[in-house]
């Protein structure tokens, strides 16, 4: 008679239902809590990357007093409304060491104006000098936005086609930015700074609650420096040469969060570590356990023609289905809580998120997947050593 | 001599000019002798406690007194505050012990600007011996604070290895510029075309072309393995460097006596070497106007710092002033960071002070 190992492996596991069900969750759990927060964390690194790609600017210079807003509104698209002098632009655009610069204005709705529960924000840009909407619109729309056409950031429960009013002037939608992850974008309306002082200006008799923005206002100038430059550099001289004003270069904003990413990870990696070892621990040990338990067993396969390398094979094969499974059911527990919290935790850590793609996430699974049979097989091989050394009849005689 | 420039190039990483053969000089010990000289001057020198030591030149008498003879930015080691009960050098280095401070004139009235170990500024009015304004964060961890000759303030950044230029007036940065690995110092030519910067964990000094800000040139010697400050003498035609070699390359224990190192600024080589006492390891000089007294703001990594005064001509030490331990004994204060050693940096000397 021919015995499969693998189906001999699955047979005793199935014997001993609980003891393998015990141990499948315990890789479960650490399997589990490192792909979810593994991909969490790739999935704010992916929007913080695809957010600044999009903004476009090395520098944001805001009013000295609004740094903490303008950073709210840049990481967690808190609308935000404040003003600075237009000659703040003027002036920055001459500067040596600046490649680009654009104006823009930040205005905060009223709260009955538009979108249900989504939490809107009016940025107006200069068509002229833009460089964070230009590409987009380039590429999908191929012209400019003209009198009151708006573009749309992706959470925004509108289509292209829709109107929407803001401060009594109607807005038609004409697209629909890509999702970045970053609600700046995302839960944000775009429209031209021309149109913004027109709005301002008509709300006085339109609008239930007016707004005031002269024309010789905005709110930040965004910068794009030259190759000899750094943004850090240019920030320093913009805030020396202008007063009043704080220039936040955005890698600053980016290595802030990832300063704060990186305790996040150094966190999960440690609890994943005792989790992990606790993991193989408990295996290694109940493996040990199986193999002094089963000798009597193990010694009549031998008897019946087993070689060694079919009794490690079946000690290791037990091992690994065991952990296998538990990392299967990690993977589906782990992403299934993920998707379930992840808008709760994007909202109180106020970061940008965006799921990563395809690949990586592919990538990611098959690296958890290569990490519970590897779990499997560390905690079983010394076990599987053991028990493919036993002489036959001193097994049998040892097991009664 | 092949050998030495190869040795130099994987020392360093970079082709320096090796000056193997430059005069070595040991310099004599003449504290005990006639000569005790006096200046008119007010020397502030700064520590890692977070003070600057207050020593008046006229009287060349140590200080003692808490309160009149030291100005307090930080309360980084606290040493006047009593015994300090478990404080370890990380803690100071984030509370800002003090490590440079140039001296400045606005509307005729005298003000130190200095830099902490923690990268913040503060400035202080001389005329009251108090902080106006600060803490102003600026960089990450400052040794010097050079007045440049456009008026700013070049703090060099010992962690980022940046040189950050400050307005004294605006109280704001003006720039920075990226240099080496940990610079400390920064002197200039008397026509500022050249700056010389110097990098502490590599032993080098860097030459500028300060119009173009490109590196000339990097001078390195095998007796230059851990360096501090550097100044550049009244006639602008030395640049002493500070290199008590604390260290070896790679941060190993030192090996190579403390000395200081004199370069020729129309050759950009070393010309000869200052070969000091273990016992006397300078951070950072200052000179008296005529050019014949060097005073060194020295550790000795004993239970004191001191001023050295050297006798430039004569090649000799000739006074040197407790600085630390003067006060810190009689008060009852016991030093625990820095392995119980109160460390001097920098040093800025208010010549003529009339007050």
């Amino acid at each position: 008679m021919r015995i499969r190992i693998l189906n001999l492996a699955f047979k005793n596991l199935r014997r001993k239902f609980v003891r393998t069900l015990v141990l499948s969750l315990s890789v479960a759990v650490v399997t589990g809590s490192l792909l979810g927060a593994t991909v969490f964390i790739t999935g704010m690194k992916n929007a913080l990357k695809i957010g600044t790609y999009r903004l476009g600017a090395d520098i944001l210079v805001v009013p000295e007093k609004y740094e903490a807003q303008a950073k709210s509104a840049l990481l967690a698209g808190e609308p935000t409304s404040f003003y600075m002098d237009r000659s703040v632009y003027d002036r920055i655009k001459k500067m040596e060491g600046v490649k680009r610069a654009s104006p823009q204005l930040f205005i905060e709705p009223t709260s009955f104006t538009c979108c249900y529960n989504v939490k809107t924000f009016l940025i107006a840009f200069d068509p002229d000098t833009d460089f964070t909407i230009a590409p987009w619109l380039e590429k999908h729309l191929k012209r400019r936005l003209t009198g009151n056409e708006i573009i749309t950031g992706r959470e925004m429960p509108v289509i292209t086609g829709d109107t929407l009013p803001f401060y009594g002037t109607p807005f038609h939608v004409v697209g629909t930015l890509e999702p970045t992850g970053m609600k700046f974008f995302d839960q944000s309306v775009f429209m031209t700074m021309d149109a913004a002082y027109r709005m301002a200006a008509d709300s006085r008799t339109k609008a239930v609650q007016p707004i005031n923005i002269p024309r010789d206002k905005i709110s930040a100038v965004l910068v794009q420096v030259t190759e000899d430059m750094t943004p850090d550099r240019m920030a320093i001289r913009i805030e020396h040469d202008i007063d009043g004003v704080k220039a936040i270069a955005s890698d600053q904003v980016i290595s802030a969060v990832r300063r704060q990413l990186g305790g996040l990870i150094k966190g999960i990696f440690v609890i994943s570590s005792v989790l992990w070892v606790l993991a193989l621990l408990l295996m290694s040990f109940a493996f040990y356990m199986i193999v002094n338990e089963r000798q009597r067993e193990l010694g009549l396969l031998r008897s019946m023609g087993a070689t060694r390398g079919h009794v490690f094979k079946l000690i290791i094969g037990e091992a690994v289905i065991t952990s296998l499974s538990g990392g299967v059911v990690g993977l589906v527990a782990g992403s299934a809580l993920l998707l379930s919290f992840q808008g709760l935790i994007v909202h109180s850590l106020k970061l940008p998120y965006l799921l990563p793609p395809a690949g990586m996430l592919g990538g990611l699974v098959a690296a958890a997947v290569a990490f519970s049979i590897i779990t499997g097989l560390i905690s079983s091989v010394l076990p599987a050593l053991i028990a493919s050394r036993m002489e036959p009849y001193e097994a049998i005689r040892k097991g009664e | 001599m092949a050998l030495m420039v190869a040795v130099v190039f994987v020392v360093t990483g970079t082709l320096g000019v090796a000056a193997a053969a430059s005069k070595a000089i040991v310099l004599k010990m003449e504290t005990n002798g006639k000569e005790k000289p006096k200046f008119d001057g007010v020397a502030y020198i700064a520590g890692h406690g977070g003070h600057l030591a207050i020593l008046d030149l006229r009287t060349m008498k140590s200080p003692t007194d808490p309160e009149k003879d030291r100005i307090v930015l930080t309360e980084a080691g606290s040493e006047m505050e009593g015994v300090i009960a478990g404080m370890d050098f990380e803690k100071v280095k984030k509370a800002g012990g003090t490590h440079g401070q140039a001296l400045v004139t606005e509307n005729g009235k005298k003000y130190l600007i200095a830099g902490t170990l923690n990268g913040d500024v503060y400035k202080v009015d001389l005329a009251t011996d108090k902080k106006v304004a600060g803490p102003i964060k600026v960089g990450e961890k400052f040794c010097g604070a050079i007045l440049g000759p456009d008026g700013n303030i070049y703090f060099e950044d010992m962690a980022d290895g940046d040189v950050y230029i400050f307005d004294p007036v605006k109280l704001k940065p003006v720039d920075k510029m990226p240099i080496g690995k940990a610079v400390c110092g920064i002197q200039w030519t008397h026509n500022a075309k050249k700056a010389y910067i110097t990098d502490m964990p590599t032993g080098s000094v860097f030459v500028y072309d300060w119009a173009t800000k490109k590196r000339i040139k990097t001078i390195t010697s095998p007796h230059m393995t851990f360096i501090h400050q550097a100044r550049m003498t009244p006639d602008g035609r030395y640049l002493w460097v500070s290199a008590p070699n604390e260290y070896d390359p790679g941060l190993k224990p030192g090996t190579h006596r403390s000395q200081v190192i004199v370069i020729d600024t129309k050759k950009d080589a070393i010309a000869e070497r200052l070969i000091l006492p273990n016992n006397i390891r300078p951070h950072d000089f200052a000179f008296t106007p005529d050019g014949k007294y060097a005073l060194l703001s020295s550790r000795t990594y004993g239970n004191d710092s001191e001023v050295n005064v050297v006798n430039i001509k004569k090649n000799a030490i000739v006074e040197t002033v407790s600085v630390c331990n003067s006060c810190h004994q009689p008060n009852g204060v016991e030093v625990r960071i820095d392995k119980g050693s109160p460390l001097l940096c920098g040093i800025t000397v208010d010549w003529h002070p009339g007050k």
